[in-house]
């Protein structure tokens, strides 16, 4: 595997957000919605000890629109346009570029994440937060983030249009948030708890109250790592 | 069966076979993990972090300890985040120590476990839960018991507890270590008490429940009527109101013989009705003087302080917060003495001053919380209404830093020292060393203080009973002090700004780098251009 070779990749994944206004656009809707989950949907900001706690709550839900977004296009749109062809004819292997559209995304994703430090700003000024629940927010934010960019990814490759690719990787993301939702895994009787254990809504609170924990680090990097592998083999079986 | 063998060797040898086995190894690896884990808790209170004592504590244990716990397998979703994080809490204190065993039981299906908990005294709990679009409430068992040695301490709940460390290791000490000295409350007429049926503002419950759970019953002493018994060590004297002469000498003579009084008082009447605070008749005032202490007639108005603002409707759509300055947060608190060493803040409810004047000798004196520098007295008479409250001092009173809570230890003399009829009437012993904890407010440990504080008040006063009574362990679990209480009195405009601006800045920096990033890029295809011409 070679980095210089990744980073490539990466820079002209990055290149694709951000010398087309298509990835300004997507950065000012989350902002527009992360700053009106917090301020304006209850408990909102100033009537809840100004806590970014509903933030994070509502960050997975935001993700099931934002990332699939993000990611529709990574394969999709290769395809789509015939690029794909080309794309596999440059010196790299599937895994180098795998992971250069995976870390583009994710990057992509914290700069949106990062527009949100105001907010951690404000309410470190006006409240009586704690850092250490902050910071496992973002850190909880981050890593769930890169296990649905990574299934976004992975199902981006399957379909060969963007609207399939966000639909897919849409109803993906809801399915695995939907694993942790207690009313709904009460049908699953005995199997609730082995089900609740793959949601990615569950491993994430522990980090959201600053805990961490082994079990839920290493849920967050297997998860990744299944789909970034089970992508390689299907691009892999496709060539 | 030799072309089945053969199609499941070319199955394994196929790439399909390493992607079962990655999807299995995912799964194996996720779910086997879940009982083999290592989990720190890095907030700053550390609720779910064992500290180096209950460690300690557990590994001296001289008997096994068993905990039983009964927890519902079905747990609404509003409870099931808490349930996680308590069922591993749980399971770290049997990791401990091999004394310590855990038991797991579900009283929902099995009966046995169901009868053994309704024998220990064990009920399930009420919690509000959504099902099938409807509120319901749930009844759900999540409660632990603790045997030891023949004894049996119930811990009743574990969903709300600020502090489970605690909840359980005070137990254990309580089990291991039954010695211990008792606690005592004031009831004579008139003063704050732990049964009645007053509001949250008239009654002590919380603390006398916590107390109970740590010290045993919570002896409730009229000294009009009756002797204190000298097993108890501490009293507390919640807004005592008259004290007769044969009662300020008891109390006297009970800090001479050593005891610790810890005196939660102000120097002033509140009638919450009129929202009128005037100068109290309390007897208080005049016992606390011949000791070198004297509780203001006043009020303390803390201009800075935020921590209950006041919602003031302007119109049907609009409401404005006003500051209540007599409701503060004292953050300046004693981090050399163990009582608020750790501690963030104290919320001191309609507090008096507290000024050390005539101090005796042999009395050391520690000031253990004091207001801001923004604070003044409001003498005799104070409005507590936020509508009608002064937002500046009156001419010719200061702003200046008010003492609220002080100790006082040492070798102290009798008040009664001097009494003419000293030996018949008032037998006495002239000198002795105790100790006397006064604050300037008793709604700081009533009920309304102590739920409003968020935990804060009653680590307080829990600390202070636990330092008087030389339980070391128990104050160091207590060491997990809550942060202080921070919100700012914002205008409603303010706040509006604020909001404003939160969205405005992302979206003016992503603007900005959007322009600045279009136009380099714009300037290099023009130069390209260039060259190329």
């Amino acid at each position: 595997m070679n980095w210089n070779t990744i980073n490539v990749i990466y820079k002209r994944e990055m290149g694709h957000y951000f010398n087309t206004p298509i990835g300004y656009i997507f950065l000012a809707i989350f902002i527009l919605f992360a700053g009106f989950m917090l301020f304006f949907t209850p408990p909102r900001f100033w009537d809840s000890g100004n806590s970014m706690r509903s933030f994070f709550d509502l960050l997975p839900i935001l993700y099931m629109f934002f990332i699939p977004a993000i990611t529709m296009r990574l394969w999709a749109e290769e395809k789509k346009s015939g690029t794909i062809e080309f794309f596999f004819t440059l010196p790299f292997t599937e895994t180098e570029a795998i992971l250069g559209k995976f870390l583009s995304a994710l990057t992509f994703l914290a700069i949106a994440l990062s527009t949100t430090l105001p907010i951690a700003v404000t309410t470190i000024l006006t409240g009586s937060p704690d850092l250490a629940q902050i910071l496992g927010g973002y850190l909880g934010g981050l890593l769930s983030g890169a296990a649905y960019i990574s299934l976004g990814l992975y199902l981006s490759w399957l379909v060969n249009d963007q609207i399939n690719a966000f639909l897919l990787a849409f109803l993906a993301s809801f399915f695995f948030f939907m694993l942790g939702y207690q009313p709904l895994l009460q049908f699953f009787g005995p199997w609730k708890d082995f089900l609740a254990f793959f949601s990615i809504s569950w491993h994430v609170q522990s980090l959201y109250r600053g805990l961490i924990d082994t079990r839920d680090i290493l849920y967050f990097i297997l998860f990744p790592l299944l789909f970034l592998y089970l992508n390689r083999e299907s691009i892999w079986r496709s060539r | 069966m030799d072309k089945f063998i053969k199609s499941i060797q070319q199955f394994l040898s196929s790439r399909n076979a390493t992607v079962a086995l990655v999807i299995l190894l995912f799964l194996s690896v996720s779910y086997l993990s879940y009982g083999l884990y290592l989990r720190m808790d890095l907030s700053s209170q550390g609720t779910l972090r064992l500290t180096k004592t209950t460690r300690q504590i557990l590994n001296k244990l001289e008997e096994p300890l068993t905990i039983e716990a009964y927890f519902s397998e079905d747990m609404p979703e509003a409870a099931l985040q808490t349930v996680k994080f308590m069922k591993d809490f749980v399971s770290e204190y049997a990791g401990i120590s091999s004394k310590v065993r855990l038991r797991v039981l579900n009283p929902d299906k099995d009966e046995d476990a169901k009868m053994r908990a309704d024998s220990l005294g064990i009920r399930p709990l009420q919690i509000g839960a959504v099902d099938k679009k409807k509120q319901e409430v749930a009844s759900i068992y999540f409660s632990l018991a603790l045997h030891y040695g023949g004894k049996t301490e119930i811990v009743p709940s574990l969903l709300e507890s600020p502090s489970p460390e605690y909840d359980i290791t005070a137990r254990v000490i309580k089990l291991s270590q039954p010695e211990r000295n008792r606690v005592g409350i004031l009831v004579n007429p008139g003063m704050v008490r732990p049964d009645s049926n007053a509001s949250s503002f008239e009654k002590v419950e919380y603390l006398r429940d916590t107390i109970e759970t740590l010290y045993g019953a919570m002896e409730q002493i009229d000294t009009t009527v009756s002797e204190i018994p000298p097993e108890v060590k501490t009293i507390l004297l919640v807004r005592p109101g008259v004290l007769t002469e044969i009662d300020r000498y008891k109390l006297d003579q009970f800090l001479m013989r050593g005891g610790r009084l810890i005196v939660a008082a102000s120097g002033m009447a509140i009638d919450f009705q009129s929202g009128i605070a005037s100068e109290s008749t309390s007897d208080i005032v005049s016992f606390l003087e011949p000791y070198g202490i004297v509780l203001g007639k006043d009020i303390i108005y803390e201009s800075n302080s935020n921590f209950l603002p006041y919602e003031q409707r302007v119109n049907a759509f609009q409401s404005i917060s006003l500051p209540y300055p007599v409701w503060n947060i004292s953050t300046s608190l004693n981090q050399k003495l163990e009582i608020t060493k750790g501690l963030k803040a104290l919320v001191l409810p309609y507090a008096s001053t507290i000024t050390l004047a005539g101090k005796q000798e042999g009395t050391t004196a520690e000031i253990l919380a004091s207001s801001s520098s923004g604070a003044w007295a409001q003498k005799s008479f104070a409005m507590i209404d936020p509508r009608r409250m002064p937002t500046q001092p009156p001419e010719g009173t200061t702003k200046q830093i008010h003492n609220q809570s002080v100790l006082l230890s040492g070798k102290f003399k009798s008040a009664f020292a001097a009494s003419p009829d000293q030996n018949s009437a008032y037998p006495h012993l002239p000198e002795g060393e105790g100790k006397l904890l006064v604050t300037g407010t008793p709604y700081a440990f009533t009920d309304i203080g102590v739920q409003l504080s968020d935990g804060l008040n009653l680590n307080f006063v829990l600390s202070a009973v636990d330092s008087f009574n030389g339980m070391e362990e128990l104050l160091a679990l207590r060491k997990k002090s809550p942060p202080a209480p921070k919100r700012l009195n914002l205008s409603q405009a303010t706040q509006d700004a604020i909001t404003f601006f939160n969205f405005l800045i992302p979206l003016g920096l992503l603007a900005g780098f959007g322009i600045y990033h279009f136009s380099q890029r714009r300037q290099r295809m023009n130069q390209g251009e260039n060259h190329e011409n």
